[in-house]
């Protein structure tokens, strides 16, 4: 099962690196800078898998 | 090439809004990365089947690959139909962006990898000798279920982004792309019968991550945000392809050297 699982969502740190990513974008929304999101969330998963691509 | 993404978030949105809406016969911008996808899940699932034919012989391991082909068929038909149900539109995008980010960080992190040298480049041939190694002493059923387990492993990909990709109703364009990958990658192993070592495996990884992110970063930012929330709309989609191809590309070199 966890075979099944990883092959499709990945391993724990790239589930946090999305993880990470999508909290960004809801901070981002819902304080009313959705405006800002589209210039930090490209570079921040980027930055994400560049983290992820060390390991 | 961006015309073709711009022309699909607009088909997304038409479709969302009218059923009836014009759709082009092949939609590029899903079948050329599904098809760069699954030719790299089906040459490993190949390389699998090859090692495994030579144990259990021919019928054993494509009987194998066919059953794990027909399961993920049904997931196909079954998880397409359940997400065409019921969900609203911004949540739709939301949890298929959400699946598009978390298969395509995975790819460009791979790729990004390989590039800097800091993860081998995958070689098909260990692959071969590494499932014939695990196949010496073991039995036909064991066989079996090594090219079992290996075809649904490696097409789980397939599926994801078949599905992913498909769901705002280019279903021909998504399966047919992934049908097409697999027509190409069995036809040329017969003809070859060795593992498909040439594919360039790295390239098409950076090139499928890169375009696989873009359409997960849009698509979660737009469910979350709104429609009006990209500057230029739906040209932002190729504008984040280049951003992401041209940061790993950049990136690769400077993370072989943080490393040292």
């Amino acid at each position: 099962m966890r075979v099944f699982i990883e092959a499709l969502v990945g391993d724990a740190r790239n589930v946090s690196v999305v993880a990470a990513v999508l909290l960004a974008e809801l901070a981002l929304v819902f304080t009313g800078h959705a405006g800002v999101a589209v210039f930090v969330i490209p570079p921040l998963t980027l930055a994400g898998a560049a983290w992820l691509a060390r390991r | 090439m961006a015309a073709d993404l711009v022309m699909f978030a607009a088909v997304r949105r038409d479709t969302a809004s009218c059923q009836e809406a014009y759709q082009p016969m092949v939609v590029w911008t899903v079948a050329v990365p599904t098809f760069l996808a699954a030719t790299v899940e089906w040459v490993e699932a190949f390389t699998i089947v090859l090692a495994v034919s030579l144990t259990i012989g021919w019928r054993g391991a494509v009987g194998a690959a066919v059953t794990a082909l027909a399961v993920l068929a049904a997931m196909t038909a079954a998880t397409g139909g359940a997400l065409s149900l019921g969900l609203r539109l911004p949540w739709l995008q939301l949890a298929i962006g959400v699946l598009l980010l978390l298969f395509g960080v995975r790819w460009l992190a791979k790729a990004m990898a390989r590039q800097s040298g800091l993860k081998a480049r995958h070689d098909e041939a260990e692959k071969f000798d590494r499932t014939r190694v695990l196949l010496a002493g073991g039995d036909w059923y064991a066989g079996w279920v090594i090219a079992f387990k290996g075809v649904l492993l490696e097409g789980l990909e397939v599926w994801l982004i078949v599905v992913a990709l498909g769901i705002h109703g280019a279903w021909a364009s998504s399966a047919g792309a992934a049908m097409a990958a697999l027509l190409v990658v069995a036809a040329a192993g017969v003809l070859i019968q060795a593992p498909l070592a040439r594919v360039p495996e790295n390239a098409i990884k950076f090139a499928v991550g890169a375009m696989i992110v873009s359409f997960g970063t849009f698509w979660t930012l737009e469910a979350l945000a709104g429609p009006m929330v990209w500057p230029g709309g739906d040209w932002s989609l190729p504008g984040l392809v280049v951003f992401y191809a041209g940061g790993g590309l950049i990136l690769a070199p400077l993370l072989r050297r943080s490393v040292r």
